[in-house]
């Protein structure tokens, strides 16, 4: 009985000689840190808080900086958009001027009754010309739209303008100012009249808010001019 | 007595060592101090009380002060501080087993 209460006194008094030295080592270590602030002078303190200050100053600047570039950021991402939407824009008016989309708008359209099949491709030819010259954005002779490669000929005595035939009636659509483009063709020694002095043709000219202009067929592919890239690659 | 005398001795050993203890982990002793306070009161009272049970002292000083800094670790992940339940918890503990002890003592020298 004495052997074990023996034993158990000296479990616990090893148990409490471990939380001695445990207590020990904090008491100790607690001093230090204390002692270490007590040692520091005034001006050390001041020191240290000026660091500090320092260090926190330091820190707003570099948050202010982050602000900054993150709101740099933000505008050239938005600026990146508005770029985009308008090379967006840009392709699209491409498109519709070179014919590869449908387009509609205020312009004119002529009527030309050839009964004895006078016209040639040459005459046509000049009215698109006239119309061109007027700014006309889009322009279509018998529903078929004319692009910026669009040429006529006369085979058998039949007027073709890209491969499709063009017979009498002709009716040729422009769109663009249509004021500009009636007074141009009404006036006098005018598309009109030059016309109407040809033996059975008679002129119709009407002005319109919306005419619509489909897009061209038979595209050729691109062939003989190239771009400065695909120069150099050759 | 021999208790006492393993707590002088284990103070007088952590005085003349001065092991440095790193601030981080100032808070981890402190708590494991407490637990094992609590372990080392809890045994004496058994002790007292011939109720001692060497595996069970052992087993709860051991488990007891790892358990204590596990939760102050815990509580720092977690950023609550939970730590202050452990404190709760092994102070009112060891409260209960001071008034025990206490009370032992008065009753072996008639003083009740």
């Amino acid at each position: 009985m004495v052997k074990r209460n023996l034993r158990t006194q000296f479990i616990l008094a090893f148990a409490l000689m471990l939380f001695g030295f445990g207590m020990a080592m904090q008491l100790r270590s607690h001093e230090r840190v204390s002692e270490r602030l007590e040692a520091q002078s005034d001006s050390d303190l001041v020191e240290i808080i000026d660091t500090l200050d320092h260090e926190v100053r330091v820190i707003r600047d570099e948050l202010g900086d982050t602000n900054v570039k993150l709101a740099a950021f933000k505008n050239s991402e938005s600026s990146n958009q508005e770029m985009l939407e308008k090379a967006k824009s840009e392709i699209v008016e491409l498109q519709q001027f070179s014919g590869e989309k449908k387009v509609a708008g205020p312009g004119i359209a002529i009527r030309i009754k050839d009964k004895q099949h006078l016209l040639t491709g040459f005459d046509l030819r000049q009215i698109v010309e006239e119309f061109r010259s007027l700014g006309a954005w889009a322009i279509a002779i018998n529903g078929t739209r004319l692009d910026y490669r669009s040429n006529f000929y006369r085979k058998s005595g039949v007027v073709f303008l890209d491969e499709q035939k063009l017979k009498p009636d002709y009716r040729i659509e422009a769109i663009g100012e249509a004021k500009l483009l009636y007074q141009t063709v009404t006036m006098a020694r005018g598309i009109r009249d030059k016309l109407n002095t040809l033996n059975g043709i008679t002129v119709k000219i009407t002005r319109g808010d919306t005419i619509e202009l489909g897009r061209t067929k038979n595209r050729s592919k691109w062939q003989a001019a190239h771009n400065d890239s695909e120069l150099q690659k050759k | 007595m021999i208790p006492i005398l393993g707590l002088v001795a284990g103070i007088a050993l952590g005085l003349i060592l001065n092991v440095p203890v790193p601030a981080w982990m100032a808070r981890y002793l402190g708590i494991a101090l407490l637990a094992a306070l609590d372990s080392s009161f809890g045994g004496l009272r058994a002790n007292l009380e011939e109720s001692f049970n060497e595996r069970l002292f052992i087993g709860g000083f051991l488990v007891n002060t790892t358990i204590a800094g596990l939760i102050v670790y815990l509580g720092d992940n977690l950023g609550i501080e939970i730590y202050l339940a452990a404190v709760v918890a092994f102070g009112v503990r060891l409260f209960q087993n001071l008034a025990l002890i206490r009370r032992h003592f008065f009753k072996v020298h008639h003083w009740e």
